[in-house]
């Protein structure tokens, strides 16, 4: 069951990558958000119904699937930001790298260089193509906001890891982490408002002054 | 008690001998340039009459202007007193470096003293006298620290004689170059002038008169010949187990050979210009090194 | 007995303390602030100077612990007899500095005082701690404490445009420096050992040659950048002349040798003996940096300028015995190494001693006359007399003019140079050691003349401007708290066997070797005779028709005499500019313009400049270099966000790919 919810988690993943229309991307990201959640839920019953693991599964579930698409659902709509229009990689480039950036993971970084590591070898392979993904789709896209949600998958894929190598960090540190994205995300929504105020765009292309 | 009066004897005999040395050396000059010239004595006969007479100075100076003359003088008697002329060393009042040390007392104060009127000549001849130190000093270092090596002290007793070897020869031609611009002698400087552009000593007593300036210039003259002891020193001593008076007889004859010799340099050679110095002292300098060069070649 | 020095040791660090924070207390009144904070620092000081004693004097090294600070690192003062000489070092001139500055810094009164008293107290604090802590991530901790409490210090007229420059300049050479002297440590520190200095030297010893090789050349420009050695000095004439005169005097006769302690700690302490090529490695730094250091100390017409190029002299002149002291360690004659050593050490004291007389003696000049330009000086010994006679002491006894300290110690100096040369070890050897003592004699030669220019044309003849005209004698509080210096120059230059003995015993708490027999000098009777010959003079003219002397106008060969006709400083300098010409290299301009007819009537315009060598030949290249360097690589720079988040990606990929386990 966990293997399964764990490709489910890579996938949705690998479907954000070349999906231009905005909501869906946020749609995307809460479906993503919703299968680590349940991820943590399953692990949390399968060793002995950890309370820890179950309660941050939940937290999970409230801020990742419901509040931050929320947040960013309504400043989409604000903006008027609905397709990314002039993407650095188009969709079967994207496509392409993820899967390959995939098969880099499954096939030689968890088995070769982590080959210590043998508890949930399946999960720590799906979070760590999600960092990679995350960082490809950061690279790849050109609007500001697609630069959140990016970080977020990034955040994605690096909380499975943690859940699959350890069980979960302690909890004052999950806290933290949740507090974190959370501010991280207004603060940056807040920075993209200003910028499409200030540029008339979230193109960041149009970011290059600071050049030295 | 007994080295104090042999140090009290060895100062009051440089104090007599030099304005003899001096005496000499003039007397060798004008025979040289086909005059008569002054009596061997005239030297004493002119500091007695300047210590006679009431010194007159500048309304600007101050007491460093009043001190300096028996600074001078102390410090070159000091230096003369350190060598050990009888044998061993008379208290234990220095070594080497501290009687090149002692020169640098003298030159400081008679440095500055002579900035104290205000004038321009004052300033003049300080300024290059100092110029001139800086290029003397360590090509004097230079020959006497090669010697020093040799010898394996720095005491004055322990190095008699160091230069008594073939590579000596060299030591003493540098040392020599030294000794000439460290007196102010032709081709360095020239003492008998008053003229501004060769005068750099002359130029420093210029605001000294009566009293002041004879005990300067008695400490030049000593200065010259604690300079020529050192070098007989180093290179020419005395049998030590000889008695005393013959040790002293053979002194001041040596001193006097080389008072004539540094006057027949002088005559037979003209006034250098005083920014060619930098090349007659590394001549010096290579000379120096050269000696010490072929003693190390030897001592390994 | 060792709780009277724990109790000690803790009171005068909660007075330094208070010293920078009480102040702000009394933030409106400045004076009672600025009194606080001095009086804060003079007795800390004097505490220190106690502890600093029993340090040197002790034969065991006294321990004061205040307890873990941070997990794992325990604030604890070692107090050897090396540290116990700093510590003297630093509270003698700290004391006497804090009296002077009570008046010295009214001058400032319409500044913020109780900063200052906060950075001057932090500063004498972190120097304090850097030379007894005993552990390697403190020592950096108040090195840089140091090192920012100075910068504050330097900064303190901020409002002028070059005091920031040079406070610049200063932050980004020291932490340069700094860079280095970590990276030192951190090649010493071992798997898992200790931070402390005894873990260090157990773990030091089996460093492969190549690594202390690396360490000593770490810790040299690492230290020799705080020290100022040549060529890392370019901080230091700028710094020096920025800062409150008192404050440079601290900081030159003080701070600059924190970093020799920290090089004699490291190096001789921690790393323990190397090849001889170390220490003649440092002679040969010793000796240029003497040599170019007073070179342009000489051409400085800015008195605090001047005296800064004079401090990297004397560090060079350190750096020297220093290196003597390496060379026999590395030859296994424990003796002369240890003397060497002292010498060393007994002029780094001779060093803050005299040239913090020097800069004090500055301030009150431009306590007097509010500047410091030589060429505007003039007369000051008859209107500043004891001022006159104290800078006086100073300058003779920096240019290590016999019977004076500084002569004392460039003796030592001379002799173990020469020791060298007479170890017949090799041509080589001979001939530099040789090489050496003659730079020694040049740089003596130097700095006379420097001094003779520095003393004669600022405190002799006429007053040459209106400013040193109207100069009057500063406050007793001013010329008391600097007159003890004089009086340790006089003294410690008659009579420095006991101090000499007692620093030849520093050296076998680093390495053990036998006791080293006292050594005879004999400067007391030297000066003695001296003194005596000079008296029987003196009494001789008075018996032979008196003492007097007749006043009169200087001769100005028939012109009015007047002060134009004085020699400047510039013209005082100007035969040893033309002699040296090719180590100082000054662009020379002349040009001649006649109105009518030519010998009649023309102008001659001169004009000379005297840049920096270094900065031409050395850092405008380097600089050339990086900014070319950097220029190309701007290339990768596009400024598009996704270019650098690109640049990220690859990296993780990469390293995903090709690090292998460790």
């Amino acid at each position: 069951m966990i293997t399964i919810m764990g490709s489910m988690f890579l996938i949705t993943g690998l479907l954000i990558l070349p999906v231009r229309m905005i909501k869906n991307n946020i749609t995307l990201l809460a479906l993503q958000s919703l299968f680590l959640s349940l991820i943590a839920f399953l692990l949390g019953s399968k060793l002995g119904f950890n309370g820890q693991i179950i309660f941050i599964g939940f937290l999970t579930l409230v801020v990742k699937v419901f509040v931050l698409p929320f947040i960013l659902l309504r400043l989409a709509k604000q903006l008027k930001a609905d397709k990314e229009l002039h993407p650095n990689a188009g969709p079967v480039v994207s496509i392409v790298a993820g899967i390959s950036l995939a098969v880099l993971t499954y096939d030689y970084v968890v088995p070769v260089m982590l080959q210590d590591i043998t508890s949930g070898e399946e999960l720590l392979a799906a979070a760590i193509s999600t960092i990679l993904f995350g960082c490809f789709y950061v690279v790849s896209r050109r609007s500001v906001l697609n630069q959140v949600i990016g970080v977020i998958m990034m955040e994605n894929g690096l909380f499975l890891s943690a859940l699959a190598i350890t069980g979960g960090m302690p909890l004052i540190i999950e806290l933290g982490i949740f507090f974190d994205i959370l501010v991280g995300v207004l603060v940056m929504g807040a920075m993209i408002y200003k910028i499409s105020d200030r540029f008339q765009t979230l193109d960041i292309k149009k970011l290059n002054r600071l050049r030295g | 008690m007994k080295e104090i009066a042999l140090f009290l004897g060895q100062g009051l005999f440089i104090l007599l001998v030099s304005p003899l040395v001096n005496g000499v050396i003039k007397k060798t000059k004008a025979r040289m340039q086909n005059r008569v010239g002054p009596p061997l004595w005239q030297p004493y006969l002119d500091i007695i009459k300047f210590l006679r007479r009431e010194a007159v100075t500048s309304v600007n100076t101050s007491w460093l202007t009043s001190i300096t003359p028996y600074i001078c003088l102390s410090a070159y008697l000091v230096a003369g007193g350190i060598i050990p002329l009888a044998g061993k060393q008379i208290l234990a009042l220095g070594d080497i470096i501290a009687f090149i040390y002692l020169f640098a007392l003298a030159r400081f104060f008679l440095a500055l003293a002579s900035l104290e009127s205000g004038g321009s000549f004052g300033g003049m001849g300080s300024s290059r006298e100092m110029m001139i130190a800086t290029l003397v000093e360590p090509v004097l270092a230079l020959g006497l620290f090669g010697l020093v090596a040799l010898a394996g002290t720095t005491d004055l007793a322990g190095i008699r004689g160091a230069g008594s070897n073939p590579a000596g020869i060299l030591a003493l031609i540098g040392l020599m170059v030294v000794i000439i611009a460290e007196t102010g002698r032709v081709p360095v400087d020239n003492p008998d002038t008053h003229l501004e552009l060769t005068m750099v000593h002359e130029g420093m007593l210029l605001e000294y008169s009566g009293r002041q300036l004879g005990w300067l210039h008695l400490a030049a003259v000593i200065k010259e010949t604690v300079l020529l002891i050192l070098l007989i020193h180093l290179f020419f001593p005395a049998n030590p187990s000889w008695p005393l008076i013959l040790i002293l007889i053979s002194l001041i004859v040596k001193i006097m050979v080389l008072g004539v010799v540094l006057a027949l340099i002088e005559s037979v050679n003209a006034k250098m210009r005083l920014f060619r110095l930098p090349e007659l002292m590394a001549g010096g300098a290579a000379i120096c090194l050269l000696s010490i060069l072929i003693n190390s070649l030897n001592g390994l | 007995m060792n709780n009277a020095s724990e109790v000690i040791g803790t009171v005068s660090l909660f007075l330094f303390a208070a010293g920078a924070l009480l102040p702000y207390l009394f933030y409106r009144k400045r004076q009672l602030s600025l009194l606080i904070g001095c009086l804060a620092a003079a007795s800390g000081s004097l505490m220190v100077m106690y502890l600093g004693f029993r340090g040197l004097l002790a034969p065991e090294p006294i321990y004061i612990r205040f307890g873990n600070i941070l997990p794992g690192i325990c604030l604890e003062l070692l107090i050897d007899r090396l540290s116990g000489f700093f510590l003297l070092t630093i509270s003698v001139i700290a004391l006497l500095t804090s009296l002077y500055s009570i008046q010295y810094m009214s001058l400032y009164s319409r500044e913020n005082l109780a900063w200052w008293s906060f950075c001057y107290n932090s500063f004498l604090l972190a120097m304090v701690l850097v030379v007894t802590v005993n552990n390697f991530l403190l020592f950096l901790i108040f090195w840089e404490l140091m090192t920012l409490a100075s910068y504050f210090l330097v900064t303190y007229s901020y409002k002028r445009k070059l005091v920031r420059k040079a406070g610049f300049v200063y932050l980004i050479m020291t932490h340069i420096g700094t860079v280095f002297i970590a990276s030192a440590f951190f090649l010493m520190l071992g798997v898992g050992g200790g931070w402390d200095f005894a873990a260090l030297a157990s773990n030091s010893t089996g460093l492969l040659p190549v690594v202390k090789n690396l360490v000593f050349i770490c810790a040299l420009i690492g230290f020799g950048t705080k020290a100022g050695v040549v060529p890392l000095h370019i901080w230091l004439p700028q710094a020096h002349p920025a800062a409150p005169t008192n404050v440079s005097a601290l900081m030159s006769g003080v701070m600059l040798k924190t970093a020799i302690y920290g090089m004699i700690r490291m190096i001789i302490d921690i790393l323990g003996v190397g090849p001889a090529w170390w220490g003649g490695l440092l002679i040969l730094l010793g000796a240029i940096s003497a040599v170019s250091g007073v070179i342009y100390a000489l051409m400085q017409e800015d008195l605090k300028r001047l005296l800064a190029f004079c401090s990297v002299e004397n560090i060079g002149i350190i750096l020297m015995g220093l290196g003597a002291s390496l060379v026999f360690y590395s030859w296994s004659l424990p003796v002369p190494a240890a003397i060497a050593l002292a010498a060393g050490l007994f002029h780094v004291l001779n060093h803050a001693i005299f040239k913090s007389l020097l800069f004090l003696c500055t301030g009150s000049i431009y306590y007097a006359t509010h500047t410091k330009k030589i060429e505007q000086l003039g007369g000051l010994i008859k209107r500043m007399p004891f001022t006159a006679v104290l800078f006086l002491t100073g300058a003779i006894s920096i240019s290590a003019i016999p019977p004076f300290n500084g002569f004392a110690s460039e003796y030592q100096t001379y002799l173990s140079l020469l020791t060298i040369s007479y170890q017949q070890t090799s041509v080589l050897w001979s001939l530099g050691a040789i090489l050496a003592c003659v730079t020694l004699a040049l740089t003596g030669a130097l700095a006379a003349a420097c001094f003779v220019k520095a003393f004669g044309i600022s405190f002799l003849a006429l007053p040459r401007s209106e400013k040193a005209e109207k100069a009057e004698e500063v406050p007793w509080s001013m010329t008391l708290s600097i007159a003890p210096l004089a009086i340790l120059c006089l003294v410690l230059g008659i009579r420095p066997a006991p101090l000499i003995n007692t620093l030849t015993k520093v050296s076998a708490q680093l390495i053990d070797g036998p006791e080293v027999p006292p050594l005879q000098v004999f400067n007391s009777n030297l000066a003695l005779v001296l003194g005596l010959l000079i008296l029987i003079f003196i009494g001789v003219t008075r018996l032979f028709g008196g003492y007097r002397e007749r006043k009169t106008e200087t001769w100005g060969c028939g012109i009015e005499h007047n002060v134009k006709m004085a020699y400047t400083a510039e013209s005082y300098s100007q035969p040893i500019r033309r002699v040296y010409q090719p180590l100082l290299r000054p662009k020379r301009k002349v040009r001649t313009e006649f109105s009518e007819r030519s010998y009649f009537n023309y102008r001659v315009y001169f004009k000379e400049h005297l840049g920096s060598n270094l900065r031409e030949y050395l850092y405008k290249p380097i600089r050339k270099g990086i900014i070319n360097i950097s220029q190309k690589w701007q290339v990768i720079q596009s400024g598009n966000i996704n270019w650098y988040l690109g640049y990220i990606f690859l990296t993780l990929i990469l390293l995903l790919i090709f690090v292998t386990k460790g």
